[in-house]
């Protein structure tokens, strides 16, 4: 794990992961794209702990995409314990849910997510989104940690 | 005898009729006379063989007579007169019976003997009769009163027969037509007696003439031409039929004697051979000769019986004839004589025989006869050739003079009956000319029109009359412009105004001179010398100009018509003036009458007006008066008895009665029973007695509630010094009554009201120990009541619960030892019925002057069915409790549900979805366009459920989410959301028709939503027309609330299936027709029913729907 990732995808649906890394690498944003299936996952990354113990926490991605339905630890729960550890409390993190729940969304932005984005069903928006997503977290916003 | 045949009927100029009465009866005398002394004296002056009769002379004498009578004044002439004309007819009838039957009575050759008559000698011939008949009868009808209906008419046509009768008859005398005089071989007229018939029969027609206002009666004299033309041609016709009759029959005769002439010849002839042949035997004996001569004897003898036979008729002939046929038997008797000498003596005997010339003597005797005869005939002949001329020569003058006569008669007759058509029709016309103007003056319109009207009516029966009326004006000096639909404008410009004078114009001078003035040649007409230029640059030859009077002679105007050439009015013509002047004068008085009227009509209104504000302003200063009076008090107003006849808003608002049910009641009606009735009394006597009466009474309202006011009741008195009127001046006092009742009632009003709450009442006298119960108490407890209200304590102990009894006692003990007030509840056992009730009991001490208890006085209320329902309450409160949070549960599970469905069911979709079109990318080519065609149709399906897994969601939330009512500007959101969607479809062409709408009060989200799915699916419905047309309203809802609606003209739908429209996923249309899920309407319906509202819809295929919803209104 050299090469420091840029997006952190957060995403039990094997099939909607592919799409979306899919998506990017049409783009060509996806090169430096880490996977993880569940908020634990997510969280042992962030934090380089369990299966991530060796990575370097200073390093953070440039953005999170985030589901809220995942095994393990909820995106929810994950949001919530980023955002209450400093290392990550200003972490870009992207709600990515098919929840359109206002109690979703409410609570997504309570904890101090960047952003809630409803997966389309259809590809090609799904497709475009996720792709705008990246273009948008990756070469148009400014990060708030500072580049390595 | 009415007054009118006082006055006896005479001719208006008797100088004709009494001429032809003397000379009728003079020549009837002189013939009478004649008659009377010798009858052949008569008989030779008419040579013809018609006399007058005896009879008929005296019938002429008697008819004379009448009619002389007739012309002279007094009753006995015209008695006299009557008796004449029935001795006229007596005679004529006695004859016609005579006539009739074929008997005779003696009356023919009464009086004098007719030596020369044919049939029948001294009686008159049948047409004389008639004409007697006829004569009679216009006699009669003569002298009776003038006035007779029809009697002009009938003497009319008598005179017309008498007259026709008469000179039929001269006319056959005349001309010896031989015809029509003569009837079946009776006596014909005398020639005489037909001149007297005509003679007065003229008489009569003259009399007639006059009777009828000097007017032909028989209709025209034009009939009675075409009649005698028609009569005079059949005459023609007769006459030549005799004539050729006639010329035939000479032709005949000539005919016939020419035959004679010839076989008187043969005779001749016959008689030579005879002679020659007995001469020749005689001197030369030869017998051939005697043969010759015996030979031609029969053939003699034949030829004289032709003669004979041809002769037939002509005695003087025949008797010449009889002469020669004697001659030729005595000439034969001679010869054969001779001729037996001759044979027996020898030719010397015979010689001597012819010697003595015997013979010879005879035969010349013989032939100077036959001669004689042929001479005869031959006159004869002569004779008729002469009357065939004649008859010729009458026939050819008088046939073509008769029928160009009667043709000349008959044209003239068929002409003037034509012009009489003309003039019929002319009539015809005119009377419906009257009549529509008649309807036109009985019309509204005002009188120019209508004399427009008439004018241009009546030019339409004048061929190039130009009509016109003037006005005379109010000075009557001048003419104004009435009407002249066809003269020049300028003309009536120029015309209009001008001064009426003796010679201006034609309508000028009429006017002045109020007279008819006939202008027929402008040019030349004095009258018209200041005018004439005008009148000739305008083309006007004619002016004829009739003065219009009004109904007392004034004149109103002139009625004039001109006419572009010079002309005289026909008779025709001065009739129509007469009639349209008339009308005319009818027009302008009634129209001017409707003016007058309504300029009166006006006058009164303006009047009445003007009274009506005056006393408006009087009315409106009491009005004030009486509302301050009404504002301040309760105002009654009664009649004499007392009757309500006025009661103001304040009587009815404190009364409770309407209005209508006071007025006619009197103050019983509110009686409250209050006031004693001598109360009442003095109030009444008072007031009758025309006092003042002052007061304070309480009433009952309707609703039963009392009132007491304090009254003033103020009589009026009527001029005997009676009350005609009360009025009652009163105020409310009843609040300080009621303060006032309050304390002197409230132990009554306590009794009672625990009486109404069904609640015992107990008093304990502390210091007697008396225990008083109300009636309530011992039914609570279940216990007789005691005389007296006195109970037991030791009941109430033993109803008492034992376990709550101690409890009990303690506190009313604690209570009176306080001087307090105590509340208790307790169960006891009801002694009737053993049943456990629970009792609520309070009680309050009376403290005597002492400070301590003096009574204790209590109330027990059974409270047992109250106790049961508030357990009841609890029981269903702690169920509803469990209930709810049984649903709160239920609500949660679905939560969840929802929030995995929108979790769990998108994510597969998505992944079909996405690899589908990754399919499509990565091995598009080896797919195939059936392969791409059918994953496209998976991706279309997962959308789609994309969509319904979304809206399903949508309407789960909707369930759930709180309903926060804030006031909408439904308006603006509805103008929005249509912005927002037609923004969506900017090929569509939509026209929004939205009124204004209400506010509303709800959730905007919701609301929102309500209005996108109702607009939205307008916009979508309407995707298969021109242009979508969409209507936005609202309008009051039956119950109180606002219906919003949306209408549109799109594919509608079935109201069959009105019913499902709002159910979830169910959808009236395919989605390739419409695309949809099915869910929208059934939120709809969902957000409007947690607001409290209903929707509705209504539609027809192809005829587009109305989708609406109501929503409470916004109290602001």
């Amino acid at each position: 794990m050299n090469t420091p990732s840029e997006i952190l995808l957060v995403e039990d649906n094997l099939h909607d992961a592919e799409l979306a890394i899919r998506a990017l690498r049409k783009r060509n944003l996806a090169n430096h794209l880490v996977h993880v299936a569940d908020g634990q996952a997510a969280l042992d990354f962030l934090f380089a702990a369990g299966d991530y113990v060796e990575r370097d926490a200073a390093v953070q991605p440039r953005v999170v995409l985030l589901d809220l339905k995942l095994p393990k630890v909820d995106g929810i729960e994950v949001l919530r314990r980023l955002r209450a550890d400093a290392r990550t409390k200003v972490l870009p993190i992207v709600v990515l849910t098919s929840s359109r729940e206002e109690r979703d969304v409410i609570e997504s932005y309570q904890l101090g997510a960047n952003s809630y984005i409803v997966k389309p069903v259809e590809f090609e928006n799904f497709s475009e989104a996720v792709s705008e997503l990246g273009l948008y977290w990756l070469l148009i916003n400014e990060p708030p940690l500072r580049k390595l | 005898m009415n007054a009118l045949s006082v006055s006896p009927a005479r001719p208006a100029s008797p100088g004709f009729s009494r001429g032809v009465g003397a000379v009728v009866a003079a020549v009837g005398a002189v013939v009478f006379a004649g008659w009377m002394s010798d009858p052949h004296a008569l008989d030779r002056l008419a040579s013809g063989g018609e006399t007058m009769k005896a009879n008929a002379a005296l019938g002429f004498f008697l008819s004379g007579g009448a009619l002389l009578l007739l012309t002279l004044s007094g009753a006995w002439a015209r008695q006299m007169a009557r008796g004449c004309v029935m001795a006229v007819a007596g005679i004529a009838l006695v004859t016609l019976a005579e006539y009739a039957t074929g008997a005779s009575f003696g009356v023919d050759e009464f009086l004098a003997r007719d030596p020369g008559a044919v049939t029948h000698p001294g009686r008159m011939a049948p047409h004389t009769m008639l004409g007697f008949l006829l004569t009679a009868e216009a006699l009669w009808l003569m002298s009776q009163a003038p006035g007779t209906p029809r009697r002009p008419l009938i003497l009319g046509w008598l005179g017309a027969l008498g007259i026709g009768m008469g000179i039929f008859a001269l006319l056959d005398h005349a001309a010896e037509f031989g015809f029509g005089n003569r009837w079946w071989g009776l006596a014909g007229m005398a020639i005489q007696a037909a001149a007297l018939f005509v003679g007065l029969s003229v008489a009569v027609l003259h009399f007639a003439w006059r009777d009828a206002g000097k007017r032909w009666v028989i209709g025209s004299g034009q009939t009675v031409g075409f009649a005698s033309g028609l009569l005079l041609l059949v005459a023609v016709a007769i006459f030549s039929q005799r004539s050729a009759r006639q010329l035939v029959e000479a032709a005949g005769e000539v005919q016939r004697t020419h035959a004679i002439i010839g076989k008187i010849w043969e005779v001749s002839i016959d008689l030579e051979q005879q002679q020659s042949g007995v001469r020749g035997y005689l001197l030369t004996g030869d017998e051939a000769l005697l043969a010759l001569y015996r030979k031609a004897i029969p053939g003699a003898r034949e030829d004289v019986r032709e003669v004979r036979e041809l002769l037939a008729g002509n005695a003087m002939q025949l008797r010449r004839l009889d002469v020669v046929e004697r001659h030729i038997i005595e000439r034969e008797e001679l010869w054969r004589q001779t001729i037996e000498l001759h044979r027996n003596s020898g030719p010397e005997a015979t010689a001597k025989q012819v010697a003595i010339r015997q013979g010879k003597v005879m035969s010349d005797e013989l032939r100077l006869r036959l001669n004689e005869m042929e001479a005869d005939e031959e006159r004869q002949l002569a004779a008729h050739q002469e009357q065939a001329r004649a008859t010729t020569a009458r026939a050819f003058v008088l046939l073509p003079a008769g029928v160009l006569l009667s043709l000349i008669l008959m044209s003239v007759g068929v002409l003037r009956l034509n012009g009489e058509a003309t003039e019929r029709q002319r009539g015809t016309e005119l009377l419906a000319w009257e009549k529509s103007a008649l309807e036109l003056i009985g019309g509204t319109a005002s009188l120019h029109p209508v004399l427009e009207e008439l004018m241009v009516g009546l030019e339409r029966q004048l061929p190039g009359a130009l009509c016109s009326i003037l006005l005379l004006d109010d000075t009557g000096e001048r003419l104004r412009h009435g009407a002249a639909p066809s003269l020049p404008d300028e003309y009536n410009r120029l015309i209009d105004g001008v001064a009426i004078g003796p010679a201006v114009g034609s309508c000028g001078s009429a006017a002045f001179g109020n007279r008819q003035v006939i202008v027929a040649d402008i040019a030349s007409d004095p009258l018209w010398a200041d005018y004439r230029d005008v009148a000739q640059r305008h083309g006007l030859r004619a002016c004829w100009s009739t003065p219009i009077h009004c109904s007392a002679g004034k004149v109103l105007g002139t009625f004039a018509i001109y006419y572009r050439e010079p002309r005289h009015p026909t008779p025709a013509e001065l009739e129509v003036i007469v009639r349209a002047v008339h009308v005319a004068r009818i027009a302008i008085e009634r129209k001017r009458a409707e003016e007058n009227i309504h300029r009166l009509t006006g006058e009164l209104e303006q009047r009445v007006a003007a009274r009506t504000a005056e006393l408006q302003t009087a009315n409106a200063a009491l009005t004030d008066f009486k509302a301050a009076l009404d504002t301040h008090a309760i105002v009654a107003i009664t009649d004499p008895q007392g009757k309500i006849t006025y009661a103001n808003d304040n009587f009815c608002a404190i009364s409770r009665y309407a209005r209508e049910e006071l007025l006619g009641q009197d103050h019983r009606i509110l009686n409250s029973g209050h006031h004693p009735q001598s109360f009442m009394r003095d109030l009444w006597e008072t007031i009758t007695g025309g006092r003042v009466w002052q007061g304070e009474i309480k009433n009952r309202a309707k609703n039963g509630a009392f009132y007491w006011e304090s009254s003033t009741i103020v009589p009026f008195l009527g001029t005997d010094g009676k009350p005609v009127q009360f009025i009652a001046i009163r105020t409310d006092i009843t609040r300080r009554k009621m303060v006032e009742e309050a304390l002197r009632d409230s132990e009554e009003r306590m009794r009672l009201a625990a009486e109404a709450a069904d609640t015992g009442v107990w008093e304990w006298d502390v210091r007697t120990d008396v225990l008083q119960w109300d009636e309530r108490m011992f039914a609570i407890y279940g216990l007789p009541p005691a005389p007296g209200g006195r109970a037991v304590y030791t009941d109430w102990r033993a109803a008492v619960f034992p376990a709550d009894l101690a409890d009990q006692e303690a506190v009313l003990q604690n209570t009176i030892a306080a001087c307090g007030r105590s509340h208790r509840e307790f169960r006891i056992v009801r002694a009737d019925d053993r049943a456990v009730r629970v009792i609520h009991g309070a009680e309050m001490v009376v403290p005597g002057a002492d400070g301590k208890a003096a009574r204790v006085v209590g109330i027990n209320l059974d409270i047992t069915a109250r106790k049961r329902a508030e357990e009841e309450i609890v029981k269903l409160n702690e169920a509803l409790q469990s209930r709810a949070v049984e649903l709160e549960a239920a609500n949660r599970e679905l939560e969840g549900f929802s929030y995995s469905v929108s979790h769990d069911l998108r994510a597969p979709l998505r992944a079909v979805d996405g690899f589908s079109r990754l399919l499509v990318e990565d091995c598009g080519p080896q797919l195939g366009d059936e392969g791409r065609r059918m994953l496209g149709v998976i991706r279309s399906e997962t959308r789609r459920m994309g969509r319904l897994i979304d809206d399903l969601l949508a309407f789960a939330r909707l369930g759930r989410q709180p309903i926060e009512p804030t006031p909408i500007d439904m308006h603006a959101l509805a103008r929005e959301v249509f912005n927002e969607l037609a923004a969506l479809e900017p090929e569509r062409q939509l026209s929004l028709d939205l009124r204004p709408l209400p506010p509303a009060c709800g959730t905007p989200a919701m609301i929102r939503q309500v209005w996108v799915n109702l607009i939205g699916n307008a916009i979508k419905f309407t995707s298969e027309r021109a242009v979508g047309e969409i209507g936005i309203g609202a309008r009051e809802d039956e119950e109180g609330g606002t219906r919003y609606y949306v209408k549109d003209n799109g594919a509608g739908f079935d109201m069959r299936y009105v019913g499902k429209l709002f159910g979830v996923f169910q959808r009236l249309h395919t989605k390739e027709e419409f695309d949809g899920t099915g869910v929208g309407l059934a939120l709809v319906q969902r957000i409007v029913q947690r607001h409290g509202g209903k929707v509705a819809a209504e539609g027809e295929v192809d005829r587009g729907a109305t989708f609406s919803f109501t929503m409470k209104k916004l109290i602001p």
